[in-house]
This record gives C-alpha cells, structure tokens and sequence, in this order.
C-alpha cells in the first residue's frame, strides 16, 4: 500500500511477558504472549491481524491501549511514544485511539444506560454537558441507532445493537484509530454482515484507521488493506490484502488459508490442503528455533535451531520463514504435501 | 446517515430481541407477595416503625412514671390487665409503655449504627478491592484481627473504656460491623473489576471514582440491601445483649434488653417482666432474618461478583 | 502439607500481634486517662498518680506499647482493681467452669443441630424441613439470654426439673440448662448450614450417577456425604469452642455460674478494667488457638490439604 502515508500508529518490537506465580509468589515461569512484535497503521488504513486463539492478538490489542502493561517495545501514537505514558499522556493517547470490545455483553456496563455510557465517553473528551444530547443522538446516528435507545439498557437490545453501542461509545471521545479485538466473533453470523459494513461506513466518513483483529480469514480479507499472521506472539507473516490471500509464503498461513472453505466444493477438493497436526505449544515454554516447526510440514534441521527473522521478500511482504524465499521461487505454489 | 438496510436490520432486531422492561420493584414485590413469611415481617416492622416514631402518641403511659396504682399492696408488680396492659414492673412502671419506648431505641440504634457500618464497609471495601496493594493488606490483616475477638466481649471492651451511651454503643457497633460489610464489599469488587464492562470504561479514560461509584457501586446494592438487613438483626440482638448486661442503653430509659435484665430479679413471680420485651425482640430480630432470607433469595446478589 | 501448616502459624502469630495492638488501643489510646479508669471512679487523686506511674504512663507512647506487648507475652495481664489479684491466674482459675460450659454447649448444638439439619435435607419440602426451617430460625433469633431465662423459668422453676442456677453437686445437674440454651442458639446455625451442605452434595452429578448405578443410601451417605459434611462440622466446632470460652458470659450470669464470664460482668459493674481486657484477650487467644487447631484437624480430615 502506500508508504507515503501519514502514520497513525507505529508499534516497535513490542513484548508482553506474563509471569506465572507459583505458591508464595515467586514466579516459576514466563508465559510470552506477545514477543516482538512490529506493525504500523496510516491514516483511514485497515491493518488485519490474524491467529488462532491463544496467539496473543487479543493480549496485543490490549496492550496497544495500556489495558495491560508491555514488557518491552516501544509504542508511538501520533508520533508520541505512550509507551509508558500515565496521567495525562495516557488519556492523550485514549482519545486517538480507542478499542471495541470482543462481546458487548460484557463490555457493556448492565447497569448503565445506552445514553448514560455514551455521555461517560463525552465527559472524559471535556464535551460541554450543553452538547452532551445533541451529540449523543448525533453518535447514536452515526452507527445506525434512534435516539430513542438512549434510555435503554444493554439487555433491552439484541447483540448487533449492543455492539453499535460500544463503537458509538468508543467514537464519542473522537479517536483516529479503533483497535477492534474480535469485534464480530461474538454476534450472530446474520448480523456480523451488517456490522462488517457499520465499520467500512465510519471508515469512508470519519477517516477512521483499524486495527482489526479476527481469527475470521474471509473477515479479514473483506475489511483488510494490510494482514498480519501471528502465530506464538510474533508475526509470521505480513503483507498487503491481495497479496497475502494469492501468494502466502508462510507455511502457518497456508494452512490457515487452507481451513478457509472456498466457495465451491470443486475448489475446496482440487487444492491441496495443509493439515496442521498437533496442538499450539504453550506460550510459556516455546520450542526452540521456529516456534512453527513442530507443526510445520517442511520442517528442516534449521527450523529446530534457528528463529527465522522476519524478512522482506517483496515490497510490503514480510515472512518469518526460513524457507520463504524458496517458496517464491516455487510460483507461491502453495508447498508441503505430505 | 444509516442506509436503509441498516434501518431495517434495526427493525428486525427489535422484533427478535425480547425487550423486557419489568421493573426490578415490581419483580421484587411480586416475589414478596409469594413469600408470606416475608411479608408478614415487612408487615410487622412497618407497624413497629410507625410506633416507635409515634411513640408520644400511641403509649398509654409515660414510660418513666411509677405509678401507684402500678404495684400491689404488698409491692410487688401488677400483672396484665386493664390499665396497664401488660402489666408493670418492680416500680410500678407500664410495661407495654416502655417496650414501645424501647423500640424507638432498638431500632434508631440498629439502623444507625448498621447505616453506619454499611458506609465505612463499603467504602472501604470498593477501595481496598479495587486499587489493591499495600491498602488491601492492611484491610484484609485489620479484618482478620477484629474477626479473632467475639464481638460481644469486644464490644463491653469498648464501651467499658468510653462510657455507656447510645452515641458509644452506636459508634462501638458500627465500628465492628464495618467489618463484615468490608469483607463482603472487597470480595465482590475483586471479581467485578476484572469485568470486561470495567476494562472497557477505564479504556475510555474514565477514571478510577468514577469507575467505582458510577459502574461498581450499583452491582453492589443487592449485596448492600441482603447484609445491611441481616445485620439489623444481629445489631439489635448485640444491643439487647449490651443492655443486659448493664452497659448498653443506660436506665433509667427503656430498652428491651434492659427491661429483661430488671425482671431477671423479679420473674418468678412477674413472668410478664420477662415474656412481652422477650417476644418483640424476637419478633423483630426474626423479621430482620426473614426480610434479609427473602432479599438473598430475590436479588441473588452473589450472581453479581461472578 | 508442612507448608500450609507453617503458613498457618506464621498467620496466627500475626493474628496474636494484632490482638495484643488492638486492646492496647482500646485500654491505652482512647480519650481520657487510663489510671483513672483502672483505678475506678471513687479513688483518690495519690491513688491515680501511683497507678500512672506504675503504668509508666510518662513514657513515650511507644515504650508503652512495647512493654506492654512484653507484658502480655509473659503472662502478665496485670492486676485486678476489683479483687487485687493478677488477672490471668485469676481467669485460670474461673476457667474450667466456662471450658464444661462450652463442651457442653457443642454436645448440645450436635446432638440437636445435626439430626435436624440432616432430615431437613433428605426430605426437602417436607413438613420436617419447614420445622426444622422455622427452629433454625427462631434459635437465630433469640437472645440467649431470654432464652436461658424462659428455660429457667418453666423448667427449674414452674416445673423444678433443674437447679435454678448456681453451682453445687452433682455439678452437671447445674450445668444442664446453661448447656442447652447455649446449645439451642448453636444448634440452629449447624442446622442450617448442614441443610444447605447436605443438599448441594446430594444434588452434585457424581451423587446422582452413584444413585443410578444403584449404590445403597446408606453407603451414599458414609462415601460421599459424611467425608463432606465433616469438614464443615469440625471448622465450626472449633470456632464455637474458642468463641464459648470468652462468649458465654451471658449465659454464666444468667445462670450465676462462677466461670470467667460472670467474673468479667462483675468486673464490668465497676469497671475494673485490667481485669475486663484480660478476659478479652484470653477470649481472642482462645479463639486463635481453635482456630491452630481446626487447621490441624483439615490436615488429618481433608485428602486435598494433606497432599497440597
């Protein structure tokens, strides 16, 4: 995509390790859920972030918006590094950049009306309380709401209209940026379309950017400009929209794509399909060289001793493979039949 | 703004979505029209209350006069009858007078005093809870200490130290009760703060008090409601107790803990001394416990920290 | 298993600290001066000073505390205003009339609060259970003190069954009644909380699949039940007997039993003050070590503590 573009977002090698407390505290281990990981988002972009569950998106996201506190890395915002902003820098970085929340029936205070948990969001971004209704019906509006659902609790609406409500909540304080952890996953698939549609609207309007986080690929491909792979806390594999989808070098996400149906069951025979064996290894005892290589189909000695860098193969695509480059030259046909 | 097939998905979801607007009130009176126990005791305590506040009116005689016609020839206390209800003590004083007398101040300090204890709990109960650390410690190791005592002793420790006052006993009860509010406040907000809805606020930038008495407050009334009414009753039971044995409301003004402490000299032949004060003390701590079972049952307020 | 043992002694030596800061809060930091509480209200001003010296009460507040946290560990309650005799022998001596009181009492509260829990549970909704309902919460909500006075009233004096009061021989003639009114408030928590235990294990899954394996109800209840319920019974036994050591003075002065409750409701009639938080503390201190105790007990009862 454009590289000219003014960036929002920059996210350098950033880490989030938990310790894991044994009895009386200390700590018996490290549970790395997020390990160096680098992504950067422009202005009015869609950066998708793919993975199983367990891969450290969502830990990601939240440590994106401070919720939980990075180990290491750097986070700038605007060109502010908020990396360990508190106090005012902190609610700086809160009104740029704003989070939707997976189900909205947690994320939804129960006991707080629709109107009420906008307004909230209205005070912290100093809205006079003379404008407060006027922009809340305004809000409410913007994300396909009467403003009659204002004096309504959260379990008076279905879970499409619950999710409006914490994307109206989250635009009220006027951020540039929503990180959307999941933000469809928990609707009915009857919905997720309209809600997948809510978030292209707002970014044609307000000029929004997203970093939006799915295990959902064909979700991704809908509403992505940019893919990010993460597998084990790190990026496997990045590169722009049509790219990834045509021509993806790492052999995880090959296999991720393969469980994607295609349309038509013709298709879906005729490809080869990678089968991943076995079970995600723990975050907390990570096997050594290519977190991948249990897993993986090609595996070589290398991949058992070595982590693969995260390499540019062509202008926007990275891969963390040692075997990426070969891929290439395959024709990005897609390898690893057993 | 919204096109038009977002307009008819709000319609459809409209329609789908149940829209319950029953009001927790009516939810609440109509489980308490099924509970007749607990109603009756709602019965009973709104019938005591108003008596108490309109005590001036409604007792036949002045609960501090000993009248003359109130003692036998031979001095001792008239029992029941048409003057003097239910009869009357060692001086002649109308017994029936001095427990409604006595309700006044059960009551004013079994509400105050838990009133009193709520606010402390809960206050410090949300702020231990919530913002964790050193505060929380110290809270869980002072809980820890006061549970070790037996609240009566400790209580008469207290009041033996500052004087037997209604202000004292007040005070004293509040400050061990607090406690137990503090324990049950502390242990629910440990769980609602790791809510998504509370993450998701804070997100906002929404600060801490906020935080605390716009979203987590409210999730604690059931739990505030169940406790506070159950302590009513352990708190006018602890009163009763202070009262007997001498250093809770100080005679000559009635309390019912103390008019049974002045008929233990007199009730093998005055049983009368011992029944009526005995019997609204029961009926009023049972009232409390049936009153605090029904709210368990109806607000479930345990459902909320989980 | 060591681990949770230690763990919970390092807890009640904290627990014991706190004791002892607490009631030096209350005797000492309150308002007022303490000299001229301990001494009573009709000594003499020599009388106040002598007591403030000997209290060191012109020390530093904190040299106070410390001695007197020395004091208490040594044994050394202080002095009797009322009796002029160092408290703690003085509460030893009363004691054992108290500790029979509150064995008593939880021989009561099991003999009565157990069956009654137990049929409540096996037959919900039957007319048992209302019963059982209604005496649990009757027996929550009457003092014990009225209590003991009705007993009395109808068994020792309207119908002359027991003593009516007082202490003489054979002694558990006298110690009867005191027994069961404390047994009576006692038993009516145990009946409740074994209903609600009771009913919970016999509605788990692993209950429920024993049953249709058809596994007899008597050996349901030794296997599955009683392991259950028993860890519950001991956690409150032990509570209770450390509480009746110092709570039963109601029911001592109720009764005029000479045990360490009446002694300390003399003491609160004229405010002999040493002799007053001495009984407190020994309370606390009683109610501590139960509490060692039933941790103890988990250890030989619970699978779960034994291993962890």
């Amino acid at each position: 995509m454009s590289v000219a573009r003014e960036q929002v977002l920059e996210v350098r090698d950033l880490k989030v390790h938990f310790p894991i407390r044994g009895s009386f505290g200390r700590t018996t281990g490290i549970v790395r859920a997020v390990d160096g990981v680098s992504i950067e988002l422009g202005r009015g972009e869609t950066l998708g972030i793919a993975g199983e569950s367990g891969c450290g998106k969502s830990t990601l996201a939240r440590a994106m918006l401070r919720i939980v506190e990075p180990t290491a890395g750097r986070i700038v915002v605007g060109g502010e590094d908020v990396t360990a902003a508190r106090g005012p820098a902190l609610r700086h970085l809160l009104k740029v950049m704003q989070m939707v929340f997976q189900d909205p029936n947690d994320s939804l205070n129960p006991r707080v009306k629709v109107g009420a948990a906008i307004e909230e969001a209205l005070i912290v971004a100093h809205v006079a309380p003379q404008d407060r209704p006027h922009r809340v019906q305004e809000i409410l509006r913007t994300v396909g709401l009467p403003y009659a659902f204002a004096r309504r609790y959260p379990h008076e609406l279905s879970g499409g209209q619950r999710q409006r409500v914490g994307i109206a909540r989250a635009l009220a304080v006027g951020p540039q940026l929503l990180v959307c952890d999941e933000p469809v996953s928990a609707l009915d698939v009857s919905v997720r379309a309209q809600i997948i549609n809510l978030f292209q609207d707002l970014q044609d309007q307000l000029g929004l950017g997203y970093v939006f986080i799915s295990h959902d690929l064909a979700v991704l491909r809908q509403m992505s400009h940019r893919v990010a792979v993460m597998y084990l806390g790190r990026v496997v594999e990045q590169a722009p929209n049509q790219v990834l989808y045509a021509q993806p070098l790492h052999p995880y996400t090959q296999a991720l794509l393969g469980s994607v149906p295609l349309p038509s069951p013709k298709a879906n025979r005729a490809r080869q399909r990678i089968h991943l064996v076995g079970e995600v290894p723990s975050p907390s005892s990570p096997p050594p060289g290519c977190p991948f290589h249990p897993r993986c189909p090609i595996a070589q000695d290398v991949c058992r001793n070595e982590v693969p860098p995260l390499r540019v193969i062509a202008s926007g695509h990275h891969v963390a493979c040692h075997f990426a480059q070969a891929n290439v030259w395959a024709g990005g046909e897609r390898v690893g039949q057993a | 703004m919204a096109r038009p097939e977002v307009e008819q998905a709000i319609l459809d979801a409209e329609e789908l979505a149940a829209v319950r607007q029953v009001s927790t009130w009516r939810t609440l009176l109509e489980s308490l029209l099924h509970n007749v126990p607990a109603m009756l005791s709602v019965v009973f305590l709104l019938i005591l209350v108003a008596v108490a506040i309109l005590a001036p009116y409604v007792a036949p005689h002045n609960p501090l006069q000993g009248f003359v016609q109130g003692l036998t020839s031979q001095g001792a206390p008239v029992p029941p009858g048409k003057t003097f209800l239910l009869g009357t003590d060692e001086n002649g004083r109308d017994i029936l007078s001095r427990m409604i007398y006595g309700a006044r101040v059960s009551l004013t300090i079994g509400i105050v005093a838990n009133g009193i204890a709520i606010v402390i709990g809960v206050m410090v109960g949300m702020v231990a809870g919530y913002f964790g650390g050193w505060i929380d410690t110290l809270l869980m190791r002072v809980t820890d200490v006061v549970m070790a005592f037996p609240i009566l002793l400790l209580a008469i420790a207290l009041i033996a130290v500052t004087g037997p006052s209604i202000t004292n006993i007040i005070l004293v009860i509040a400050l061990i009760y607090w406690v137990n509010m503090a324990r049950v406040v502390h242990g629910m907000v440990l769980s609602l703060k790791e809510r998504e809805f509370v993450t998701a606020t804070r997100t906002l930038g929404v600060g801490p008090w906020r935080i605390l008495f716009r979203h987590i407050l409210p999730h604690l009334s059931s739990a505030i409601i169940v406790y506070g009414s159950l302590g009513v009753a352990t708190t006018v039971l602890l009163e009763a107790s202070l009262s007997y044995i001498g250093i809770g409301v100080p005679v000559p003004m009635p309390s019912w803990g103390n008019m049974i402490a002045e008929g233990q000299a007199t009730y093998q032949v005055a049983p009368w001394l011992l029944i009526y004060p005995g019997i609204a003390l029961v009926l009023t701590v049972l009232a409390f416990n049936l009153i605090g079972d029904w709210l368990r049952d109806a607000l479930d307020p345990m459902q909320e920290g989980k | 298993m060591w681990k949770y043992l230690g763990k919970r002694l390092g807890w009640t030596v904290v627990v014991i600290w706190g004791v002892m800061t607490l009631t030096f809060l209350i005797a000492y930091a309150v308002p007022g001066d303490p000299a001229r509480l301990i001494a009573g209200p009709g000594a003499s001003a020599a009388t106040v000073a002598s007591i403030h010296r000997q209290l060191g009460l012109d020390q530093p507040i904190w040299t106070q505390y410390l001695e007197y946290c020395w004091r208490l560990l040594q044994g050394n309650f202080g002095i009797s205003f009322l009796r002029k005799v160092p408290v703690l022998p003085a509460i030893l001596q009363r004691a054992p009339v108290t500790a029979m009181v509150a064995v008593g009492g939880v021989i009561f509260e099991l003999l009565i609060g157990i069956p009654i829990g137990v049929l409540a549970a096996l037959r919900p909704g039957s007319v048992w259970d209302r019963v059982a309902t209604i005496f649990a919460l009757l027996g929550l909500s009457a003092p014990s003190f009225w209590l003991g006075l009705f007993l009395l009233y109808y068994l020792a004096f309207v119908n002359s069954w027991f003593p009516l009061g007082g202490v003489g021989s054979p002694l558990i003639y006298y110690l009867v009644l005191p027994c069961l009114t404390v047994g009576l408030n006692g038993a009516a928590w145990y009946s409740r909380m074994l209903r609600s235990t009771m009913l919970d294990i016999l509605q788990a899954p692993y209950m429920q699949m024993a049953r249709a394996k058809g596994v007899p109800g008597w050996l349901l209840l030794r296997r599955h039940v009683l392991p259950n319920v028993i860890i519950p019974i001991i956690t409150m036994v032990g509570m209770d007997f450390g509480y009746f050591l110092g709570g039963v003075l109601i029911i001592e002065v109720v009764f005029g039993l000479p045990g360490i409750g009446q002694q300390a409701w003399q003491a609160i009639q004229v405010l002999d003050i040493p002799m007053i938080m001495g009984t407190v503390i020994f309370a606390a201190m009683a109610i501590v070590v139960m509490n060692v105790l039933v941790d103890i007990s988990y250890v030989l009862f619970d699978p779960r503590v034994r291993v962890g």
